[in-house]
């Protein structure tokens, strides 16, 4: 069995990574040109990234991009809020915490969703349910995560904290609150990222507007062309966000820790 | 110093107390005490959300609505339809990922390029690419299987990599003092050392797949539990619908604390 032992180059990494996104993006191209993939199914890559680009200075397109990063943004900021008190709570009172704990991991497997019906019939029709439902997929992450960062602080600063006789709040602010944040991190980025999963998510379902509303209505209204641009978008952006949390991730857990 | 550490003959009440049902109690009782009035307090609030609006059905009433439909309704027929795709895609993806697992957990370069675009597709909500399935495979049994596939996907093959990955290094070793060629080393120490993590991610590839079932089902399928709730939602039969939310919720609650009962039983046959 070889073991790898000398490091593995990053460069040669992200070449190898990036040739195998060209090349399964150039392999469909062609699949579709030469009529292997029939193009009343999808159309070849190319094509898609024209209309992606055309769809960009559109009404529809902005209206659709400001309703989706609108409802991103509020579920994400309420529930990251919401989560980092529940967490905090969690581990402060660990009765609570070790009883809610499996329960909040249940959210996983099924998630506010379920509540749906019950947000319409409370709330009416509107983005509010919507909203609601992906607030509530931020916060688990955002709860779990700020709790086992709390956890997993170096219990010897509480006790120089202790030692140096610190209020209540100052041993919050200058050392835990420095000490738990580079580790709550992924619990923040995890909300995030189900923040615009389940915001697109919903809006596919039950929405009148927004990025994953118009891709579910193109399909409906025959539209293939807006629709696979719409999902190229989507793709687009769940990537960059992704790889913009990752950077950001790195960053803090660099000047941090 | 001595410590008497007291063995289970000498201490029936003790043994009898670790065994069987009585594991599931803690040894804190107020944990027990809040695990229990978790689910009151959640059947509390529905109750609450009942009272204050006319549009929400109470607990009771939606129970019986839904023995109703189970009995009498074909409410049984979708559940199953549902239930059929949710096995398909999830044993589909149970069998896929070992190899996946193998392949990028024991080799060091694979896993490096292919990790990033593991997470980017993570970050993608996957019901968007429902559309494209149904165009290429027809609104049926196999775009909802897909979904389902593709639910169980990420969680599987992540757990069971990590669990390839974090195979002791001491067994390998041993595994190696014993010169066992590849494939042995393989079946006897790594393979049996990577299954917790497997079943873990096998009881959340399980509910994530049940919930993209349904999914797909809300936005269109022939039949399953989430056209119920649609169809439902769209005559304005509130109650019904209640009553497949309902059955949805209690059906992936059980499936799961089925999964971790015989994750645990696995857990104690080896240990």
């Amino acid at each position: 069995m070889t073991v790898q032992r000398q490091a593995m180059r990053p460069v040669r990494v992200r070449t190898v990574r990036w040739l195998v996104v060209i090349g399964a993006l150039i392999l469909l191209e062609l699949l579709v040109r030469i009529g292997v993939i029939d193009d009343r199914l999808v159309a070849p890559p190319t094509d898609i990234a024209r209309s992606a680009v055309e769809l960009a200075p559109t009404q529809q397109f902005l209206t659709d991009l400001v309703a989706t990063a609108t409802s991103v943004a509020v579920a994400f900021l309420v529930g990251a809020a919401l989560g980092v008190g529940l967490g905090m709570l969690l581990w402060r009172v660990r009765v609570l915490g070790k009883a809610l704990e499996p329960y909040l991991v249940t959210v996983y497997a099924l998630p506010t969703m379920v509540f749906y019906p019950m947000l319409l019939a409370v709330m009416g029709l509107g983005r509010g349910p919507l909203v609601l439902v992906a607030t509530g997929m931020v916060v688990v992450p955002v709860a779990l995560g700020t709790m086992i960062a709390l956890q997993s602080v170096n219990p010897t600063l509480f006790k120089v904290g202790r030692s140096l006789n610190c209020r209540r709040i100052d041993l919050f602010r200058k050392v835990i609150g420095p000490a738990a944040t580079p580790l709550a991190i992924p619990g923040l980025k995890l909300g995030f990222i189900y923040a615009v999963i389940w915001v697109i998510a919903m809006e596919f379902i039950v929405a009148t507007a927004g990025l994953g509303y118009r891709v579910g209505a193109d399909y409906r209204n025959f539209d293939t062309d807006n629709m696979y641009a719409y999902i190229l978008v989507i793709m687009v952006l769940s990537a960059a966000v992704n790889a913009l949390l990752t950077g950001v991730e790195r960053r803090v857990r660099r000047d941090m820790s | 110093m001595t410590v008497d550490i007291p063995v289970a003959s000498e201490r029936p009440d003790l043994a009898a107390r670790s065994a069987g049902i009585w594991r599931t109690i803690p040894d804190d009782p107020w944990l027990w005490v809040a695990r229990v009035l978790m689910p009151l307090v959640m059947l509390g609030l529905w109750e609450l959300a009942a009272h204050f609006s006319h549009l929400v059905p109470g607990v009771v009433p939606t129970v019986l609505t839904l023995a109703n439909e189970l009995s009498s309704g074909d409410l049984m027929g979708h559940a199953l339809s549902t239930g059929q795709a949710v096995l398909y895609g999830f044993v589909l993806a149970a069998a896929f990922s070992v190899p996946v697992a193998i392949a990028v957990g024991r080799n060091r370069f694979v896993y490096e390029v292919g990790e990033p675009l593991f997470a980017a597709a993570f970050a993608l909500p996957r019901v968007i690419l429902y559309p494209v399935m149904l165009s290429f495979l027809g609104v049926g049994l196999q775009s909802k299987t897909l979904m389902a596939f593709l639910g169980a996907f990420f969680p599987v093959v992540l757990m069971a990599t990590a669990g390839v990955r974090n195979v002791d290094e001491v067994l390998v070793r041993f595994g190696r003092t014993l010169e066992l060629n590849r494939r042995r080393m393989f079946l006897k120490i790594i393979l049996p050392a990577a299954v917790p993590s497997f079943l873990s991610g096998l009881r959340i590839g399980f509910s994530v797949s049940f919930v993209a079932v349904v999914v797909a089902e809300l936005f269109l399928a022939r039949d399953g539990l989430g056209v119920v709730i649609q169809r439902s939602y769209a005559r304005l039969q509130l109650d019904q619908m209640f009553a497949a939310v309902l059955l949805v919720t209690a059906a992936a609650f059980l499936g799961n604390v089925l999964l971790r009962f015989a994750e645990r039983r696995l857990h104690r046959s080896r240990a």
